[in-house]
């Protein structure tokens, strides 16, 4: 566990000395904030219901595209740089690394949520927004992140190249998110085959949560794809032990 | 011998490959038809009598294959992931058949009403939903609400078509406007229609089909109104058939044999009549009304005053604040072409009513305006804690109530025209619905009876509009408090410019220029520490 959060520490120091860190964090909450700053005249003038639904799933959008970005260097650049080894023959298992560099990714993921807190309480300023669907949204944030950080670092473990990575990251996270409910929502698709993909579609579950319900259901998917996708990232890293 | 063996791993690599060939023409039909077909069946005989024919041509290079370290460790690990995702296979499907869920909402609003839940525990028996639906987002709220159904009980069984690709299937349910949904609810033998997705509207489907007896709606007779036996034009023996498939009995009522309204009576109808009706009996429908009955008036324009009934016109002027105004409409705006005369409606205002419309259409044949008299305007005092009066059909602003009849009289060589003092400009309301301060007694004022006749009733959602009239109007008391909960409270303003601008200085521009700014200062202080 101390090593788990040795190598957490480490990988979020190195995120924060290098610039590329800032300038992501600084493009996430311009663009959020423009995208948060529209959904607000739009309520305005239209005297809609205060909420944060849209700039919530907007976020998460992004994040399918930006997760990767976060991830790809983790364990593709250990490897490239022949540091991996190293790692593998210290006394670190297998999995306290994966966690530990997931950790990390999850720590800057939330440094870059949490300034996106001043959305709903502009919205509280200014009017009295329902806090239930607020809250419940950003649980919604915090989950489906740890889905694409997952599904990134696994596409890291994956390749020594990180560009490679985040395509891989990108395209995996893609999948998830539209590709694999996308023929449930074809009309002559049986139901019961549709109710399964729309059991494993991604973009499916974000509905409850940024409406305002906490359903078992969602929140079991999200951390069975986190927990699935970490657990065959440690396989991968174990490969790396008895591969010639 | 080389030879021999380079030619026979020629083989083995196009039987393995041959082998692919049959797994992926067997995969993509699988996933093209959706089943398993005889292709799909082929490709997969093929493909497994290619891989065993490479078992026995290259026994050595499948040994090899099976006993390699990579292989061991790597099925190992494969195996654990498999082992793994079977867990969280049983897992999810777990959740699946038994969600939990909790509703964060300050109003609860993604929660069934307790009317509901208590509807639903009266329940015994399977409830079988057979839902149409072209749109998938319609189709996927549907199933979200339905599920919240089937949360509280199990005994549901959903199914849903794409009436546009399942052509059979809606043939044989009789669907046949596929632009809007249609929701079949069947229990005990019954069923029941609706074309809207909302709680209200399946919980009151619900209501109806689990009533033990059939509501009894009477249509008042001897004053020659339309007639439930006539099958000409004007009458109305084709809603009589569609009220009895929509689980209705009907009865006609004769008001000056019978002292009373029949006390198993859901409603009263009056629909079109020619002569007035007498004190006697606008008394008795009264007092059934009073008494939490509805009624249901469907009164046409009268050219002659001898048509009208003034000891009808005084109960509603008095008890209920509402007026048939002596007028005809004419709307240039919204018509049946050519005649200006037969307004269309296509929006019911904030009816629950017009809410199970869906946006269906409807259309009147030469109507007359529904007045709401204020009590400033003082024909009573009588008039009790004011009813609450909601329009059902408005017709547009373009559109008057003629009051001439003379000018009415020369329709179709030239038309009336606006004149004003003497008419009323629109809108107007030519249908309008009336509950109590209780919401006992409940009123649905029709300024036209056409629709419903046989000419009109099958036409665009005329039988519709009658049916879901009659069902508000022989609502049980529970439902009515199942009006959707508004969210009127939550709001945000910003008043002026200037803090508009503020916003977007500090979430757009500071906010994302304060990070970079610690970014720099952190470069900084490293590039001093060196």
């Amino acid at each position: 566990m101390r090593n788990l959060f040795a190598i957490a520490k480490r990988e979020v120091q190195s995120y924060l000395v290098s610039p590329v860190a800032y300038l992501v964090i600084a493009a996430f909450l311009l663009v959020s904030g423009l995208y948060f700053w529209l959904t607000l005249g739009w309520m305005v003038q239209y005297r809609e219901v205060p909420t944060m639904r849209y700039t919530i799933e907007f976020m998460i959008v992004i994040f399918v595209f930006a997760a990767p970005l976060l991830t790809m260097r983790l364990l593709a650049q250990e490897r490239r740089m022949g540091t991996l080894e190293l790692v593998l023959t210290s006394p670190v298992q297998d999995w306290e690394l994966v966690m530990g560099k997931f950790c990390a990714g999850l720590a800057l993921y939330l440094m870059m949520v949490i300034p996106t807190l001043l959305f709903p309480l502009t919205l509280e300023v200014f009017g009295n927004p329902d806090w239930g669907p607020v809250l419940s949204g950003y649980l919604g944030l915090l989950l489906f992140g740890a889905v694409l950080l997952s599904v990134g670092l696994f596409a890291s473990a994956l390749t020594q190249n990180q560009i490679v990575a985040a395509v891989l990251g990108v395209a995996g996270n893609l999948l998830l998110w539209f590709f694999v409910g996308a023929p449930a929502y074809n009309p002559g698709i049986s139901p019961r085959v549709a109710h399964i993909l729309r059991m494993l579609d991604l973009r499916a579950h974000l509905q409850t949560f940024v409406s305002g319900a906490l359903d078992t259901r969602d929140i079991v998917y999200c951390l069975s794809v986190t927990v699935f996708f970490l657990f065959i990232t440690t396989r991968i890293l174990e490969a790396r032990r008895w591969r010639a | 011998m080389n030879g021999n063996e380079s030619r026979r791993e020629r083989i083995g690599n196009i039987l393995l490959t041959l082998a692919l060939v049959g797994l992926a023409a067997g995969v993509g039909t699988l996933l093209v038809e959706r089943r398993l077909t005889l292709v799909g069946e082929i490709g997969f005989g093929v493909a497994g009598a290619l891989l065993l024919t490479f078992v026995i041509v290259e026994p050595a290079r499948t040994r090899i294959w099976i006993t390699s370290r990579q292989v061991r460790y790597g099925s190992n690990a494969l195996m654990m992931s498999l082992i793994l995702l079977a867990i969280l296979s049983v897992g999810n499907f777990l959740a699946d058949r038994h969600p939990y869920r909790i509703d964060v909402t300050a109003n609860r609003s993604l929660s069934l009403a307790p009317q509901t839940v208590d509807v639903l525990d009266t329940l015994e028996g399977p409830v079988r939903v057979v839902g149409f639906f072209t749109s998938p987002t319609t189709r996927d709220r549907a199933a979200d609400l339905l599920d919240q159904y089937r949360y509280h009980y199990p005994d549901l069984a959903v199914e849903f078509h794409d009436p546009a690709v399942e052509y059979s299937q809606a043939l044989e349910w009789g669907v046949t406007d596929t632009w809007r949904p249609t929701l079949f609810i069947l229990y005990e033998g019954r069923q029941e229609k609706i074309n809207v997705v909302s709680e209200r509207e399946i919980t009151s489907a619900l209501v109806r089909l689990s009533r033990e007896t059939r509501p009894v709606v009477y249509f008042l007779t001897g004053h020659g109104e339309r007639d439930l036996e006539d099958p000409g034009d004007g009458g109305l023996s084709t809603l009589g058939e569609r009220l009895e498939e929509e689980g209705f009995q009907v009865a006609p009522l004769n008001l000056l044999i019978t002292a009373t309204v029949p006390a198993d009576a859901s409603a009263v109808v009056i629909a079109g009549p020619r002569r007035p009706l007498s004190q006697e009996e606008v008394d008795r429908l009264a007092a059934y009304v009073d008494d939490g009955g509805a009624a249901m008036l469907l009164l046409d324009p009268a050219p002659d005053p001898e048509m009208e009934s003034p000891a009808l016109a005084d109960w509603l002027a008095d008890r209920w604040g509402v007026a048939f105004r002596e007028d005809l409409v004419i709307d240039p705006a919204s018509y049946i072409y050519p005649m200006p005369t037969i307004p269309v409606a296509v929006s019911y205002g904030n009816s629950p009513i017009g809410r199970g419309m869906g946006g269906a259409g409807t259309y009147f044949v030469e109507a007359r305006s529904i007045v709401q008299i204020t009590a400033t305007q003082g024909t009573t005092d009588t008039l009790a804690a004011s009813p609450y009066f909601v329009p059902l059909v408005q017709t547009s602003t373009e559109s008057w109530g003629e009051t001439s009849w003379a000018q009415l009289a020369k329709i179709p060589e030239t038309w009336p025209s606006y004149d004003d003092g003497e008419d009323v400009q629109g809108p107007l309301d030519i249908a309008v619905t009336l509950e109590d301060a209780e919401g006992e007694a409940r009123l649905a004022l029709f300024g036209d009876s056409h629709f419903c006749a046989n000419m009109a009733v099958r036409d665009l959602a005329n039988g519709d509009l009658f049916i879901n009239t009659l069902n508000w109007l022989t609502e049980d008391e529970e439902l009515i408090s199942l009006r959707p909960q508004s969210d009127v409270d939550r709001y945000v303003t910003i008043q002026s410019n200037l803090v508009r601008n503020g916003i977007f200085a500090v979430l757009v521009v500071l906010v994302p220029l304060a990070v970079l700014g610690i970014g720099g200062l952190v470069m900084l202080v490293r590039r001093a520490r060196r």
